[in-house]
């Protein structure tokens, strides 16, 4: 082959520009939420932000599998109630072995509480435990995607759907069979650690006097939001992300290019898993939740699809707008209660008939023409696409200065 | 010269349909290989087995050294066998560019992981690929419409495109499944110095399954001719124009005895609807420049 396409190690400028600056924008991101937009919001709107921030992770996450790979994986929110549930039981359980009671202690980082202030710094013990119980909350769900994923990527389509659809209810009716939560520090240093899965709240939830401790700030938020959006965009614009679109276009010519299609879809549902885990841990965390199981059952799932789809699949940044739109939407909604859901529906449905792919389909926002054209005239934008056809192209020169 | 790719005894069957039965065919390094035959012959069904599509019921198929039934057709495209399809299979929503992107996939030592972390490494390899995929693009004319969709392609330069797709897999062997299909003489010409044009620049071993009998008869230095699944003939362009086997496939009728050539066999049997014609093949000079109205007329009549 010819000699052009050379390897060429990057210099310091591109590895910073391109590798480690986006990741300092994330937690500066993070810090500007907990820190400045947070305390200006009102409670309420807080509270909306941190909702919408949980439904871009799962929309996002599910993006990868749905929408860039194109697998119709319909148990989202059963890896959520997994990771939920993990998460809770680790922070839960975790305060009463560690430090005897089950309160809030977290530093400024996890201060989610308007009245209530933190304890402590900036960070504080409870921030770690927290941030490990996102982690593991994440892996479990990982985990038990990898075991979901191996038999049923070999179906495609409805097979799929409906398998992974199952694998959601039974997720759900495993956590109703659970014993009662168990409230005080003593029945908890009693119980040995392999039992304490054991008391998840069953049909009631997870409930207890105390309630599972509230980490779920604005910081810790917008940094895994920040996380799943970054980990989408590098894998989508990466010889692995061409692979997963190469699988959702033909599956058979993608393993004709050597595209290990099973691998690769495997790899998708895994890392897809792991951050609707992180989202139901952080979903299980928020203030006032009760974790419910069936709060975390099929109509989860059917929302967060809807996102996806309204989005563009393969959008990820068409599943961050439409996340936040289908969030709000229903808030906004709230003072014509009776007709929310019908014009809730009617705006769905006025949606795929005048943009049947989605906002974006599969491009970014940045990517659809009027933006691109914006962008250029700020100066923005990359190279001018060659024209195409003569008529449109040509108009688009003149226009630009 | 050296045998490249070479099956041996292979075999298929659908429940009690024998598709493929006993192949045996040996393709050296650096050869352009017709595989012909009437329609429903096996010839698709030929390229699935050596691409792994199929698993073949008995027999080998090596590529070099390495024996290639069994492996998956990701690995057999790692072994150096790539392929284009009868139906085209562009990766229709995405770019030209990333379409051939996705070929060098292969090649690609960083994974996931490199990816999410965006490593030195992953970045200099996307890098590479860029150039490589721009490169082999422009050898192709597709230079100055990379990023258009593939499903916006002409037909012709969609199956272009899936050729530049396949040969940035770097392949040993290319196996092209009705290359000409659909295109007008002039395109056929073109697709003529094409193919051979990338067999001396990529160094090359090439396979093809082509109706085309200009196209055939004009390129190959080597025919296999199948029906029912059973290899009836291997040989040059001249000694298959005049075989009687052979005719007699194409034509479901055999010659007189004695006679060959002698008069045309009628047309109206149930076998000879619309085959290409072998004997309208023959009349044209096989190295005759363009494809001669002839050949084009012949296969336009079915």
């Amino acid at each position: 082959m010819p000699a052009a396409g050379a390897l060429v190690q990057p210099g310091f400028g591109t590895i910073f520009l391109r590798s480690i600056l986006p990741l300092c924008a994330v937690l500066a991101f993070a810090l500007f939420m907990q820190g400045v937009a947070k305390p200006w919001l009102a409670p309420f709107h807080a509270k909306v932000v941190i909702d919408i921030g949980i439904a871009i992770i799962a929309a996002v996450s599910l993006n990868l599998v749905n929408g860039l790979t194109g697998q119709f994986s319909m148990g989202h929110a059963g890896f959520m109630a997994v990771g939920g549930y993990f998460g809770a039981a680790i922070t839960y359980y975790g305060s009463f072995r560690l430090f005897g009671d089950a309160s809030f202690r977290g530093g400024w980082v996890s201060w989610a509480l308007a009245t209530e202030h933190f304890t402590g710094g900036a960070i504080a013990s409870g921030d770690f435990l927290f941030l490990a119980a996102c982690i593991v909350g994440g892996l479990a769900a990982a985990a038990l995607g990898y075991v979901v994923a191996l038999p049923s990527l070999r179906l495609r389509g409805d097979y799929l759907a409906i398998v992974t659809l199952g694998f959601g209810e039974i997720i759900r009716v495993l956590l109703t069979q659970t014993n009662d939560v168990l409230a005080t520090a003593e029945e908890v240093r009693n119980t040995p650690l392999w039992r304490l899965p054991l008391h998840l709240g069953g049909a009631l939830g997870f409930s207890s006097a105390v309630g599972i401790p509230s980490y779920a700030s604005h910081f810790w938020v917008a940094l895994w939001v920040g996380v799943v959006i970054l980990v989408s965009i590098r894998l989508k614009r990466s010889s692995s992300g061409r692979a997963l679109l190469a699988i959702r276009e033909d599956e058979i010519a993608a393993e004709a290019m050597g595209v290990n299609t099973t691998g690769y879809k495997v790899r998708a549902f895994v890392i897809s898993a792991f951050f609707a885990g992180v989202a139901g841990c952080l979903f299980a965390h928020v203030i006032g939740t009760t974790l419910n199981p069936k709060e975390l059952g099929f109509q989860k799932s059917f929302d967060i699809i809807i996102m996806v789809v309204l989005g563009g699949m393969g959008s990820v940044s068409g599943a961050v707008i439409a996340a936040i739109i289908l969030t709000v939407l229903p808030e906004v909604l709230r003072d014509f209660n009776s007709y929310r859901m019908i014009i809730y529906a009617l705006a769905l449905i006025l949606m795929m008939i005048l943009r049947p792919k989605g906002l974006f389909g599969v491009n970014e926002v940045w990517e659809i023409a009027p933006v691109r054209r914006l962008l250029r005239r700020l100066g923005l934008g990359g190279p001018r696409p060659p024209k195409k056809s003569i008529g449109s192209g040509a108009r688009r020169e003149r226009g630009a200065p | 010269m050296t045998a490249l790719l070479r099956c041996d005894g292979v075999c298929l069957s659908f429940g009690g349909l024998k598709a493929v039965s006993e192949f045996c065919v040996t393709v050296r390094k650096g050869a352009l290989h017709a595989l012909i035959g009437p329609n429903g012959a096996g010839k698709t069904t030929v390229f699935n087995l050596l691409t792994g599509v199929y698993r073949p019921d008995a027999g080998s198929i090596r590529l070099g050294d390495r024996v290639l039934n069994g492996m998956r057709p990701s690995q057999i495209a790692a072994a150096g066998l790539s392929r284009t399809f009868q139906n085209i299979r562009l990766f229709r929503d995405m770019s030209v560019l990333d379409n051939v992107r996705t070929g060098f996939h292969l090649r690609a030592t960083s994974g996931m992981t490199a990816a999410i972390l965006r490593l030195p490494r992953q970045i200099a390899e996307e890098r590479s690929f860029r150039a490589r995929a721009i490169e082999l693009l422009e050898i192709f004319g597709f230079g100055d419409r990379l990023e258009e969709h593939a499903r916006n392609l002409s037909y012709g330069d969609q199956r272009r495109l899936e050729i530049a797709r396949a040969l940035a897999t770097s392949p040993k062997v290319l196996l092209l499944d009705e290359p000409a299909a659909g295109m007008n003489p002039n395109e056929k010409q073109a697709l003529r110095d094409l193919i051979r044009s990338i067999r001396d620049r990529f160094d090359l071993t090439i396979v093809l399954i082509e109706h085309d009998m200009g196209v055939v008869m004009g390129l190959c230095e080597r025919i296999t001719v199948l029906d029912h699944g059973v290899v009836i003939a291997e040989g040059t362009p001249e000694e298959m124009q005049n075989d009687p086997r052979v005719i007699e496939a194409y034509l479901g009728e055999s010659p007189p005895e004695g006679g060959e050539g002698g008069e045309s066999p009628p047309e109206g049997g149930e076998g000879g609807e619309s085959p290409p014609s072998v004997g309208d093949g023959g009349e044209s000079p096989p190295s005759g420049g363009n494809a001669s109205p002839t050949t084009g007329g012949a296969h336009g009549t079915s």
